[in-house]
């Protein structure tokens, strides 16, 4: 079992330039993650974690409008970590999940060279192991 | 399986009135993630990494200047903590497990036992359990070997791997010469005989080298023609080979000069992974399989 078989084509992606208050839109979840795509090319993977570390501390003298403004000041590219973990087509599942693990990344994007076909989420293996651990029983 | 199973002893746990960094020290010190809040004997929250990056400062020096910084030692776990952790209990199937967090976006639940508290599993740990429970993704080796230098260990090595993976393997050797394969129209009966002495003679190392390993196991024997490492790339393709095992030959004299070996043309060409092995004697590959 491969990658490529529960390869998602329709996840949502942010563009570089974009603010960091497009991307708390999209990072709502604690574990939420979204790939960083320019022109279907790859750049990187921003997690919620590379989000909260970006946003002010409980202990700020900013108010929240101030918080706002900030937000729309700062681009994605900015806070972009600057390593990111892919897999390719063929990479199994199981190579996959252990990536997850050691890495600690909640999904995967699936490329091929820079091109980014896909990605491989969290979500998606839950349901494997749902129906795995099912069909096990 | 349930939940028990996943679970870690001793269980770390925190207080309400923990100052942050304690706690992160704790976490670290741990290698855990997650912290369940204990008042007394009783929880009321859970404190993750991802809530200690909220609390501190930003990474963007235009946002991190107006942090307050004189208060940050006063900031305490209760401050920061999620205040309504998912408690499932320690009798939970790791499938139910699975829909819940699934379902509604838990990345880490709390896990008691009766009244105890008996420890955290995360989404890290139900991953894990599919992690083992598929198989390891070697479904098929391809084994290229040279018979003009002996097979030399690649065999012996294929051999073990396809056992302990139940993969299918293929021992592959590619004549470096531009004659005829006997699949190809107009063969002579000579080529053909050559092409059969040779996959007789991969057959019958590969069953002196299982002999040396003490079990036996279905290896389909191939004979290729043409540019060896294309030829066993283009093979390895044509098959959906998942590992190629080649020999890695150590160049010496005035071969170090730029000539590649074929394990190291192999890299750039294959499909898949290459394992190459360096030559070693044969006797050293029964000796430490036992």
């Amino acid at each position: 079992m491969r990658a490529a078989d529960h390869l998602r084509r329709d996840a949502p992606s942010l563009d570089p330039r974009d603010s960091l208050a497009r991307a708390a839109r999209s990072l709502r979840g604690r574990r939420d993650a979204v790939p960083v795509v320019n022109r279907s090319n790859l750049v990187g993977v921003l997690a919620a974690r590379d989000l909260a570390r970006a946003l002010p501390s409980i202990a700020t003298t900013l108010t929240v409008t101030e918080i706002g403004a900030a937000l729309c000041r700062v681009s994605v590219s900015q806070i972009l970590p600057a390593s990111v973990v892919t897999v390719g087509l063929r990479t199994s599942i199981r190579e996959a999940i252990r990536l997850m693990r050691t890495r600690n990344v909640s999904l995967l994007p699936i490329t091929r060279g820079e091109e980014m076909l896909g990605v491989l989420t969290e979500e998606d293996l839950l349901d494997l192991l749902a129906e795995t651990l099912e069909g096990i029983t | 399986m349930k939940l028990k199973t996943l679970l870690r002893t001793p269980v770390i746990t925190t207080k309400e009135m923990t100052p942050i960094a304690e706690a992160h020290a704790v976490m670290l010190r741990h290698g855990v993630q997650y912290l369940p809040v204990l008042r007394g004997n009783e929880l009321v929250g859970l404190l993750s990494e991802i809530d200690l990056d909220h609390a501190a400062p930003s990474s963007i020096p235009a946002i991190r200047r107006y942090a307050w910084v004189a208060t940050m030692h006063r900031v305490t776990v209760a401050d920061v903590m999620s205040r309504r952790p998912r408690v499932l209990n320690a009798d939970t199937s790791v499938a139910d497990a699975a829909r819940l967090a699934r379902a509604d976006g838990t990345d880490a639940f709390v896990v008691v036992d009766g009244a105890e508290m008996a420890g955290v599993v995360t989404r890290k740990d139900l991953l894990g359990v599919l992690e083992h429970c598929l198989p390891t993704g070697l479904g098929h080796i391809l084994a290229a070997i040279s018979l003009r230098s002996g097979l030399d260990g690649v065999i012996g090595e294929a051999i073990t791997l396809a056992a302990a993976n139940g993969a299918a393997l293929t021992a592959l050797h590619v004549l470096p010469l531009t004659g005829r394969l006997p699949s190809t129209e107009g063969a002579t009966a000579k080529e053909v005989g050559r092409i059969e002495q040779v996959r007789e003679r991969i057959a019958r190392e590969a069953l002196a080298t299982m002999c040396s390993l003490g079990h036996t196991y279905t290896v389909t024997c191939e004979v290729g023609e043409g540019a060896v490492a294309p030829e066993i790339a283009r093979r390895a393709a044509e098959l959906d080979s998942d590992l190629i095992v080649v020999n890695k030959a150590t160049p010496r004299g005035w071969q170090r000069l730029g000539r590649r070996t074929i394990a190291d043309q192999l890299v750039g060409l294959a499909p898949c992974p290459v394992l190459a092995i360096p030559r070693t004697p044969r006797r050293h590959l029964g000796h430490a399989s036992r």
